[in-house]
């Protein structure tokens, strides 16, 4: 028997409110690839990560998660949703170590006290991020690169399989966006499977092994993660209609 | 103390305490959620219950708790699926409640609005050992469930679309949280009144935050304040003769005060290092 993919899309449409966003999308991603998913605002990116996590209803296509179709699929702590940051992180303060044992809530189940290996697995997620000696601080006196890594920690406590992040980078400092690129490094040569919603690949380039690239809904590249070379001759064709706006893809890839 | 001779004074000061543990304890999950208003609204709602245990005979706190909470269930249930009207709906709610209670009491038997004043404004020192009774159940089931349930209320208080993910149950964690503020409500009428409940669910919670960083340490000195407020409250009503519903608030927002310029002047000592 075979390992099921961790991700796979088959014809997937979804939307909100009659809106269509996703338009039949087909996607495979097996344990281990890195993916980066790209593509200009508004192309559907976040859409897709929400459809994977089940918070966006699919209206055409199956999608399953570990062989899993998404609507019966109960193993979420195999799953690390780092989303997009927030300014507002609720009304009362909580510290950082607060906040990333919550990641690891789903793993101890209710009505239960935490084990010394949650407590354990909620310290190396810290660690891994490098936050250990912030564990004591709020969360909002942080800077945005360190609340950036207090959510990836919270994904990382319940030692996930796949890692999905949407838009890690944004907003966060040249000096943080290093930091987390080692962080992600660490994570790869774990064996953790990596989907990284991006505006541009930048700093990532060295880690992603493959690039998806939304334009309107549709996956227009699939593939080798795109070079400066590459979007020289960018052929839009060769990848997949349709046949229109190469400009569009390559704003999308932040190289325009 | 002389004020202990008196079983009434007995009676309102450990009403007084219950009330100080479980409102703030259930109002910081509501401050938490940027919800610090909806311990009022459904204080609105409860006064048609009270109404309605007084046209039909029975005791006011039970119909307060039924109609409580599924007026708070129905809020819940209008946030999360509307998007636009929420804020009108809730307050179609709380007008709601204020016209059913006084439409309901000229309906009752000999019923006028003097009955409804003791619930709005409460009436600690009525306080009979039935009713402690019921106080002190509803409380230390209240109480419980919070330390049972804490964690998650927290990561779904906090973050509720990665709480979701997360594999919790969000959706009845909300449900839960309305049901457990409307319980708060009516077990803290008697004591602080409907209209001043909303202000012993959020004034401890913000003088807490004023004074510490974290969740837990928060809660945990949002009853310190809670605590301290409702004795100090009860104490000094006995002593000055006022009303206690009324000095409990007025002792909670002194404390906030307090707690604002110890932060603040921390935060100046801070800076200034």
């Amino acid at each position: 028997m075979t390992t099921p993919p961790v991700v796979e899309l088959r014809g997937v449409c979804a939307g909100y409110d009659g809106r269509r966003v996703l338009d039949h999308v087909d996607l495979r991603i097996e344990q281990g690839d890195v993916v980066a998913v790209l593509g200009a605002n508004g192309s559907g990116k976040t859409t897709l990560v929400r459809t994977m996590l089940g918070l966006t209803h699919l209206t055409c296509g199956d999608l399953e998660l570990f062989g899993t179709p998404v609507a019966r699929f109960r193993d979420w702590p195999r799953v690390g949703w780092v989303p997009q940051r927030t300014s507002a992180p609720g009304g009362v303060s909580a510290t950082v170590r607060e906040v990333v044992a919550s990641g690891r809530l789903a793993r101890i189940g209710r009505f239960r006290r935490g084990s010394t290996a949650d407590r354990a697995a909620v310290s190396g997620a810290l660690d891994v991020v490098g936050l250990s000696d912030k564990s004591g601080s709020a969360v909002g006196t942080l800077s945005g690169g360190q609340q950036q890594r207090v959510l990836i920690a919270r994904a990382l406590a319940s030692q996930p399989e796949l890692l999905v992040l949407d838009e890690p980078m944004s907003g966060v400092d040249a000096a943080s966006q290093d930091t987390l690129v080692s962080t992600f490094e660490r994570l790869v040569g774990d064996g953790v499977t990596i989907l990284c919603v991006l505006h541009e690949i930048g700093l990532m380039t060295p880690l992603v092994r493959r690039a998806v690239v939304l334009t309107e809904g549709r996956v227009v590249h699939d593939g080798a993660p795109p070079t400066s070379h590459d979007i020289h001759h960018l052929d839009p064709e060769h990848a997949h209609p349709p046949a229109h706006e190469p400009e569009a893809v390559r704003g999308a890839w932040g190289l325009s | 103390m002389t004020m202990l001779q008196y079983g009434f004074m007995q009676r309102a000061l450990i009403a007084a305490v219950l009330v100080g543990l479980s409102a703030p304890a259930v109002g910081v999950f509501l401050v938490q959620r940027r919800l610090a208003l909806m311990g009022d609204g459904i204080g609105h709602i409860a006064l048609t219950g009270v109404a309605l245990g007084f046209l039909l005979g029975t005791a006011p706190v039970l119909t307060a708790v039924v109609v409580a909470s599924i007026g708070a269930v129905v809020i819940e249930l209008i946030r999360q699926r509307g998007r636009t009207s929420g804020d009108v709906a809730l307050a179609l709610l709380f007008y709601g409640g204020i016209a059913g209670g006084v439409l309901l009491i000229g309906l009752a038997p000999g019923g006028t609005n003097a009955n409804l004043l003791s619930y709005l404004f409460g009436s600690l020192n009525s306080v009979s050992p039935g009713d402690l009774r019921v106080i002190a159940v509803l409380s230390v089931v209240l109480l419980l469930t919070l330390a049972a349930l804490g964690r998650e209320l927290f990561a779904a208080s906090y973050d509720e679309e990665y709480a979701a993910v997360a594999g919790l149950p969000v959706r009845a964690l909300n449900l839960l949280l309305a049901v457990l503020a409307a319980l708060t409500v009516t077990v803290a009428m008697r004591v602080v009144g409907l209209l001043l409940v909303s202000a012993l669910m959020v004034v401890p919670v913000a003088a807490a935050q004023q004074l510490v960083r974290g969740f837990r340490a928060t809660v945990l000195t949002a009853l310190a304040v809670g605590v301290l407020s409702a004795v100090t409250g009860v104490t000094g009503s006995y002593y000055a003769d006022t009303v206690p519903g009324a000095m409990i608030v007025v002792v909670a927002l002194g404390a906030f005060v307090l707690a604002a310029g110890v932060g603040a002047a921390r935060r100046r000592t801070a800076a200034v290092r």
